[in-house]
């Protein structure tokens, strides 16, 4: 099997390193080679293959059973005039923004205080670290209930001892989305917490007595010297996050498939209703890639705003 | 505070040790060498006081977050199906019904398709480990010059919804390029897949980027090849991070459903979270169904709670991702 | 700067290379020519699918059987089970592989769609070759045909929406429990009944997600005598009726409070609050009974079904249900393998006394619903001789479901692209509920467009 690949690359360097196979073999090009035969190979079937094969759905009319018609740029503009198009992308963005400002502090404020605890550390690990542990169908059936309108409801139960509520929670168009976050942020917060305790774990305790010894306080020392520290974490966790919530859609799919009044409708839920409602793969895959083209664009405006920040 | 405690005390010192080594000598030492708090702090009355009120608070918060939803889901499992829906606060009194367990344990075949995911998470996990940390490898330190062209590749698709390549990557297993064999109904279908991850992949790059490049070079000069580099020096610095892209990696296939429930169509091999997905087509009472859910959220959180302490050590232990 | 674009050059030249290699390896999709010459003693293997699965033993045990039996009546076929079952979220994925089985079960309402995207195979020359296309109920044909009259599904377990309501609460309100509202103006006064003198209980409620909405705004409107689309097919044409069903829900929703305070209701959603008596009165098929009874625990004495009330005289209602879809990549022998395959599955029973005796003892075993209404998928009289055959194992309250079974209301098809026009209903039956000042006019203009385009993309 690997000799087959191995004539697939060797070609390319072979081109460049004509004159002798031996230098290009003691400089580790043989070595670099095979150590990129696993990696081209998976992408290869997995992910730029597919990829590929869906972008050209993108320009075709298909029933995915008879050959596929040329349509050009129309599933493009059929999915731009899309009248809910606009609504979809502020929900998205929407939920982004709650989830930076509400749910993303909530792992590194969790960690950053089990960090300082001296006992029990790992009590508050475990029950932070649940939630992950519940499988997001079972999870979101569970939490169905608890969203209940009616004042029987778990979370409105809750509220009445304290004689709040009943709150429509997601039977508002207000708190639709802001449930979803609420729910997300609990079956998130917990595993992104440990991954944030491996960092601040890291950090050199020299840092912190340095910062004493200049007079910084406790606060002070959390902002200027673990937050920076943690910087580069915490980079690759928020661009993690906003890949992720620009293709939420499980749980507005099982929540409240899109409502009320197309509320919780986002892009990924526009794309699955094109693929799987109406059988229009062209249409989603059109939409698919004008996503994740916007997702490229915001992602180097991240890089440069990220570097900016960067001391390297 | 206390009344969680007495049960499961285990030593905070044992929990932090870097050296993971059994049956060493325990002797008191402080847990942890020191956090953004000094000891001299600990000691103000301020400190001590907002640290105690904190740590209360935070308790009730997690303990109703991580506990209350398995509780109400454990109570909600040995109910009836009409006292679940009608009144779901009120089932803490109905009287419990032991039989939805053993229905549901027999019904769903939970057993097999527990034994199922750790198969997908398992192999998943060793795809994505394997083919990150070469391809990281390969870019942060082998650097051949065509890396650069590999690494916009593998970028450009972290920003693709999987929905573009459903069907073209079901299209894939069933008829494997070149190899012409079928994937379908095999674990393989899951695992290779999951090594496609360009996350993981950058990942691991920035962090190899972090390895001071002395260490490799050292190595270089005493003889070592570009392999054993690999494997003696860049694999071993790398344990927090490999530790964090296992714990996505499992937490990710823990999680998904539709790419298991394409290509794992058989129902012996599927794992939980699809069985979990079919349950509502299927002929269980509501309350059955229920007990289900609990069975498939209680079996790991029990084997979560017996080796917590080996996991967190896992991820949290031997350094940090600096910088 | 200069380097970067060359850097995008190459990745740009790269992904072309890939999609020239893709290209050419992608499977070539294999129309089936020769369709309709089909040898009915030829050697094939078909795969159906909806096998039960292991946890219900009973009903496994019984279709497993048939099998057997079916292969000793047709010694050429062979049938491999599988239990595949029609899921939204896999289906295009497997239609595309050809992975799906040679016949499977789906909702109904995804007929006229699947018909119109091409993506069923042309059935009537086999259904004709066994002789099965004369015995189908004609009224239920007209949601599994195309503009020319050909037949590509075969439908046989139907129902016509009506509405199911909970007798206890009737009684506790006050009302009769055997007489279910008959108009609409009726059931929006009987809501307000409920709501008065049963506490926390909403004395109606609406289905409002994942397309439901539509389709029950459809089906209020067909009830008041309006209609979705034009009869072509090709713009929506929703008018005074549309709007006064909305307004009857937003009077309902904002004068009476008579909808409780759950809007946001998908199909297992509702009929879960249902069976669990926090519903008075729903739109539903008489099929939820077993539902309601079975999964979710509701006493059968509470359940009762009438027909979907009218209003503006007698006008009709929709249907939904069940049909048999075949695999378009399937050979023509497999196809008349699959639809004889259907015809014995769901039709011998309608034939054959023993065997409709068996098969109702063993879903009486099972625990599953016997003898609920339904629309006959076969001819009136065929029908009522196979009732006679069971009525020993009837299971359900049939007096129950009298006001639905008394009822000849007309069936109206679904409009066009039916799933499309549903879902750009839904928000506006959701804005309705949750918005006192809703615009219902302009509400309606918004979907009629979103409708036009969906039906101009579709063509």
């Amino acid at each position: 099997m690997s000799r087959t690949i191995d004539l697939d690359v060797a070609p390319v360097r072979a081109r460049r390193r004509r004159r002798s196979i031996v230098d290009w073999y003691r400089s580790g090009g043989l070595t670099a080679v095979l150590f990129a035969v696993p990696v081209v190979l998976i992408f290869l079937y997995f992910s730029w293959g597919p990829v590929v094969r869906g972008v050209l759905m993108s320009v075709e009319k298909t029933n995915l059973i008879g050959p596929a018609l040329w349509v050009g740029l129309n599933n493009f503009t059929y999915v731009l005039t899309d009248p809910g198009l606009p609504q979809a992308a502020l929900n998205t963005a929407y939920y982004a923004l709650l989830g930076l400002v509400f749910g993303f502090p909530v792992p590194i404020l969790i960690a950053v205080f089990v960090n300082e605890l001296r006992r029990y550390g790992w009590m508050y690990n475990l029950l932070a670290y649940l939630p992950a542990v519940v499988p997001p169908v079972a999870g979101i059936l569970l939490w169905k209930f608890f969203y209940d309108p009616s004042s029987g409801g778990i979370f409105n139960g809750i509220l009445g001892w304290f004689g709040l509520g009943p709150l429509p929670w997601l039977n508002s168009e207000a708190m639709a989305m802001p449930s979803l976050v609420l729910y997300t942020t609990w079956a998130g917060a917990g595993a992104t917490a440990i991954i944030y305790l491996a960092a601040i774990g890291g950090i050199s305790p020299e840092l912190y007595e340095a910062a004493e010894i200049d007079g910084a306080g406790i606060w002070s020392r959390l902002w200027h010297v673990t937050i920076p520290q943690l910087r580069n974490v915490i980079f690759i966790m928020m661009l993690l996050q906003l890949i992720g919530t620009f293709q939420l859609f499980t749980e507005p799919f099982l929540f409240t498939g899109g409502g009320p009044n197309n509320a919780t409708q986002t892009i990924m839920l526009k794309i699955y209703n094109y693929a799987f409602v109406n059988g229009d793969y062209g249409a989603a895959t059109a939409l698919s890639v004008l996503l994740a083209l916007f997702l490229c664009v915001l992602s180097v405006v991240y890089h440069f705003i990220t570097k900016r920040w960067s001391p390297s | 505070m206390s009344a969680a405690g007495p049960s499961i005390v285990i030593a905070p010192a044992e929990l932090s040790a870097i050296e993971p080594v059994v049956g060493r000598r325990r002797r008191p030492r402080e847990a942890k060498e020191r956090g953004a708090i000094s000891a001299a702090d600990r000691k103000r009355p301020i400190v001590m006081v907002s640290m105690w009120i904190i740590q209360v608070a935070m308790f009730v918060g997690l303990l109703v977050a991580g506990l209350g939803p398995i509780a109400w889901s454990a109570r909600a499992s040995v109910s009836s199906s009409q006292d679940i829906i009608s009144d779901p606060m009120g089932i803490w009194t109905a009287p419990p019904r032991w039989g939805n367990i053993e229905q549901a344990w027999n019904g769903a075949l939970i057993g097999s398709s527990l034994g199922n995911t750790v198969i997908v998470a398992l192999g998943s996990t060793v795809t994505t480990l394997f083919v990150s940390a070469t391809a990281a490898y390969l870019l942060s330190v082998l650097r051949p010059r065509w890396s650069a062209l590999l690494s916009g590749a593998i970028l450009a698709t972290l920003f693709l919804p999987g929905v573009i390549s459903l069907v073209p990557l079901y299209l894939t297993i069933l008829h494997m390029p070149v190899l012409n064999v079928s994937l379908l109904n095999t674990f393989w279908g899951v695992w290779l897949p999951a090594g496609a991850s360009a996350f993981n992949v950058i990942v691991l790059k920035r962090f190899f980027d972090s390895i001071p490049r002395e260490l490799i070079e050292a190595a270089r000069i005493d003889g070592a090849s570009a392999m054993r580099v690999f494997t003696t020096v860049v694999i071993p610095l790398s344990r927090p991070i490999l530790g964090v892209v296992t714990l996505l990696t499992i937490i990710a296939s823990w999680k998904d459903y539709l790419w298991p429930m394409l290509v794992l169509a058989a129902p012996s091999l599927q794992p939980v979270s699809v069985t979990l997905a079919n349950l509502p087509n299927g002929s269980m009472p509501f309350a059955v169904q229920m007990a289900a859910v609990f069975l498939t959220i209680i079996i790991p959180v029990a084997l979560f709670v017996v080796f917590q302490r080996q996991f967190l050590r896992g991820v949290s232990s031997a350094g940090g991702l600096k910088g | 700067m200069k380097k970067r674009a060359a850097k995008i050059a190459v990745l740009i030249a790269s992904i072309s290379t890939l999609a020239v290699l893709t290209a050419c390896s992608g499977p070539g999709s294999a129309g089936n020519a020769g369709q309709g010459k089909a040898d009915p003693n030829a050697k094939v293997t078909i795969t159906v699918g909806d096998e039960p699965t292991a946890d219900k033993k009973a009903d496994r045990a019984t279709f497993l059987q048939h099998v057997q039996e079916f292969e000793k009546a047709y010694p050429n076929i062979t049938v491999k089970p599988s239990t595949e079952y029609w899921q939204a979220q896999t289906f295009q994925a497997k239609l595309a592989g050809g992975t799906l089985p040679d016949t499977m079960n789906v909702s109904l309402t995804y007929s006229r769609q699947l018909i119109d995207n091409g993506q069923l195979p042309n059935m009537t020359p086999y259904l004709k070759q066994i002789g099965l296309l004369d015995d189908l109920n004609p009224l239920a044909l007209k949601n599994v045909q195309d503009s020319k009259g050909d037949v590509y599904t075969i439908p046989y377990g139907l129902f016509s929406v009506g509405i199911a309501y909970n007798r206890k609460i009737f009684q506790e309100a006050g009302l009769d429990p055997d007489k279910p509202p008959a108009t609409w103006d009726e059931v929006r006064e009987y809501a307000k009944t409920i709501h008065d003198k049963v506490p926390d209980v909403a004395g109606y409620a609406q289905l409002t997600t994942n397309n439901t909405g539509g389709w029950m705004l459809t089906t209020m409107t067909y009830s008041l005598g309006g209609s979705i689309t034009d009869k072509s097919g090709k713009k929506a044409s929703m008018g005074r009726q549309t709007r006064q069903a909305l307004q009857l829900l937003h009077d309902m929703r904002w004068n009476d409070d008579s909808m409780g305070s759950q809007f946001l209701y998908n199909q297992d959603d509702i009929r879960k609050a249902f069976a669990a008596g926090q519903i008075g009165m729903v739109l539903q098929a008489p099929d939820v009974y077993d539902q309601a009874t079975h999964l979710y625990g509701m006493n059968p004495d509470d359940f009762g079904e009438g027909a979907l009330p009218q209003g503006n005289g007698q006008h009709g209602t929709l249907t939904g249900g069940t049909i048999a879809m075949f695999n378009a990549k399937a050979t023509p022998n497999q196809l008349l393998a699959a639809a004889k395959w259907v015809k014995y599955m769901n039709f011998q029973q309608y034939f054959d006394k023993d065997l409709a005796v068996e098969n109702a003892k063993s879903s009486v075993a099972s625990n599953t619903a016997v003898g609920t209404p339904s629309l006959p998928p076969v001819k009136d009289s065929v029908y009522q001789r196979y009732l006679g055959w069971i009525k020993d194992e009837i299971n359900v309250p049939l007096d129950h479901f009298a006001g639905y079974t008394s009822s000849k209301l007309p069936l109206i098809p679904e409009p066009a692209d039916a799933q499309g026009t549903y879902a750009a209903l839904d928000p506006v039956v959701q804005k309705v509920l949750t918005d006192r000042n809703a615009d219902i006019t302009q509400l309606l203009d918004q979907a009629s467009s979103t409708i036009d385009r969906n039906l101009a993309q579709q063509r």
